[in-house]
């Protein structure tokens, strides 16, 4: 339990804004993207795109039991998750959350946020490899090879001319589709909605509410951990200034105070003599 | 894996000089302000560690040569922005401090000179960037999405008091190494004509009884690791998510089990302990209990190498 002075300061500290708590929620105007995992048909097809796009290296492995994982030339892939005897996918990149732990964290300013995108700035990254701590989706990954972090820039080249990501515009199914965010929201809904009559009572939308909303959303038919998705992510600065004060705090209760204790005999006695 | 053996030695680097700096501080200002030559020791140690640091980070990135783009902004939220600026704070002062120490030591013996008293205050500043030093890595860390890390509320208390505990180490070899000769009755005269360079005009003479009280004050320190490192696994185990829990398997039963029992558990904090409380029960003048106050110091040391590494490699498996 907090003293009322660790109270105090913790207080402090959120007026100070130092304990990162998710604030800038995405606006029904944003564009965003809606993933409906039970469209989605597994042809790999948003990988392909993504790979041309972004002239990524790498060759693709279309078994579900070992797919691709996210890596600096991986920037979209499929988490499978075996649903009875058939397969299901979510196609897993970069969330482009609205309050981001890799753009807080990182120390340079590399990472920013353009319109509804988070973007690593591939000439001033320094390569510290924070944001990979960070990002509570496992998202960005450090290149060797160029010596920066690396993730999915959500196409901002092609968003910034009008057109939808390369991955949302060739999904052949619709299970990934771009636009408004109000708009979306309302199809997600009614999506969980189906999936709930059609017999998963779990489906559930995710990324609305989650750290303060994502502009990748999901329509999910079970929970998210059965898709790898953290139930209730966090952004990796929350209670930072707590983290800060309690760490100070310790060192003034088991680092001062003992040595105090044993000393102050010792400086009354006039026990350090200096020749 | 991200973070490596480079950050393993920077939270190690510069946990040792903020420890350092803190103890021999709060040892100076405790004692009466008669500690200052064990101050200045405990700065030129700081500058040869955190510089060596900067080093290692600067090697470390994946673009060495965008270092500067650090040194553009100061992020709040981002300790890895708060470390860096601290480091550069910290090599400043204790550069600074040098100097004026260097200034004081051709003006002789006099105290209460304005020199003197101007090493007086910034040694306060110094000591808020020791505090700095020592828990910005355990922030680092725990200003993540990994489980280890920033799922456990005893991290920043394990490192910041590892890091004391080094610090006391490094000022107990300081001492054990510099003792020269041992002076009945009167404690052990530490003094050398290079030494006395460092440590100014006033010889460092440290009597037996503060010897015996910083190893009982590294006792403690080691029984708080102890008792914070079963804390860590019991609530990781009972309280917290599943992927805590994983993690926390990972470091006490997975690949870095070897390193952490052998390593952190027996040879960084239980050997020392046993050392520490025989020889503190012992004549701390004899050449041998001196010994075997440095062999115990460099196992918490090195042991507070390992709790970095374990923890870092832990940290990232899951």
């Amino acid at each position: 339990m907090r003293t009322a002075a660790g109270a105090a300061g913790f207080t402090l500290l959120e007026l100070a804004g130092l304990n990162g708590s998710a604030s800038a929620a995405p606006a029904e105007s944003d564009l965003s993207m809606l993933v409906n995992v039970s469209r989605c048909s597994g042809c790999w097809k948003c990988y392909q795109a993504c790979r041309d796009q972004n002239h990524l290296r790498g060759t693709i492995s279309f078994d579900p039991e070992n797919p691709p994982e996210l890596s600096p030339d991986c920037w979209t892939t499929l988490f499978p998750a075996k649903r009875g005897k058939a397969w299901r996918f979510r196609k897993h990149a970069c969330l482009h959350c609205a309050d981001a732990s890799c753009q807080q964290v990182c120390p340079t300013g590399a990472i920013t946020r353009q319109g509804v995108a988070v973007v690593i700035d591939q000439k001033w990254c320094a390569g510290c490899g924070y944001c990979v701590q960070a990002c509570p989706f496992g998202v960005p990954h450090k290149d060797e090879i160029t010596g920066t972090a690396r993730k999915c820039d959500f196409c901002i080249s092609l968003i910034n001319r009008g057109e939808k990501p390369a991955c949302a515009s060739i999904c052949p199914t619709g299970a990934i589709q771009f636009g408004e965010r109000a708009d979306l929201t309302i199809a997600a809904m009614a999506e969980v909605r189906n999936l709930e009559d059609s017999g998963y009572p779990k489906a559930n939308l995710y990324g609305g509410n989650e750290l303060g909303g994502l502009h990748v959303i999901y329509a999910l038919d079970d929970a998210p951990s059965v898709y790898g998705l953290p139930e209730s992510p966090r952004l990796a600065t929350s209670n930072a200034g707590f983290k800060w004060l309690s760490s100070v705090v310790t060192f003034g209760i088991a680092c001062v105070l003992p040595l105090w204790l044993l000393l102050r005999r010792e400086a009354a006695a006039g026990g350090h003599n200096q020749k | 894996m991200t973070w490596s053996i480079p950050v393993w030695l920077d939270l190690w680097l510069v946990g040792i000089a903020g420890g350092t700096y803190s103890t021999a501080f709060l040892l100076d200002h405790f004692g009466g302000r008669k500690n200052r030559p064990l101050l200045r020791l405990a700065t030129y140690v700081g500058i040869l560690l955190v510089t060596a640091d900067v080093f290692l980070l600067f090697v470390d990135l994946g673009n060495p040569l965008r270092f500067w783009h650090f040194l553009t902004q100061f992020k709040a939220l981002s300790p890895m922005s708060v470390g860096t600026w601290t480091l550069l704070a910290w090599v400043f002062f204790s550069v600074a401090m040098a100097i004026l120490w260097q200034v004081e030591n051709r003006s002789g013996k006099k105290a209460n000179t304005p020199l003197h008293r101007l090493a007086g205050s910034l040694s306060v500043v110094g000591l808020a960037l020791a505090v700095l030093l020592m828990v910005y890595g355990s922030v680092l860390l725990s200003v993540s999405s990994k489980a280890l890390w920033s799922g456990q509320v005893f991290l920043p208390a394990l490192f910041t008091v590892s890091d004391f505990s080094m610090g006391l180490a490094v000022i107990l070899i300081v001492i054990s190494v510099l003792d020269i000769k041992t002076t009945a009755g009167e404690g052990p005269a530490v003094s050398q004509q290079v030494i006395e360079w460092l440590t100014g005009p006033s010889k460092l003479v440290v009597r037996k009884r503060m010897v015996t009280r910083l190893i009982v004050a590294n006792v403690i320190t080691i029984v708080i690791q102890l008792a914070v490192l079963g804390g860590v696994v019991v609530r990781a185990t009972i309280l917290v998510k599943a992927s805590a829990s994983e993690a926390v398997t990972q470091l006490a039963a997975g690949s870095s089990a070897v390193p952490f029992w052998l390593g952190v558990v027996l040879m960084g904090l239980l050997v020392p302990l046993a050392l520490y409380i025989i020889n503190s029960r012992r004549n701390i003048g004899t050449e041998n209990v001196r010994r075997m106050v440095v062999v115990s110091s460099a196992c918490v040391i090195c042991g507070g190498l390992l709790l970095r590494a374990v923890i870092i490699v832990a940290g990232q498996l899951v």
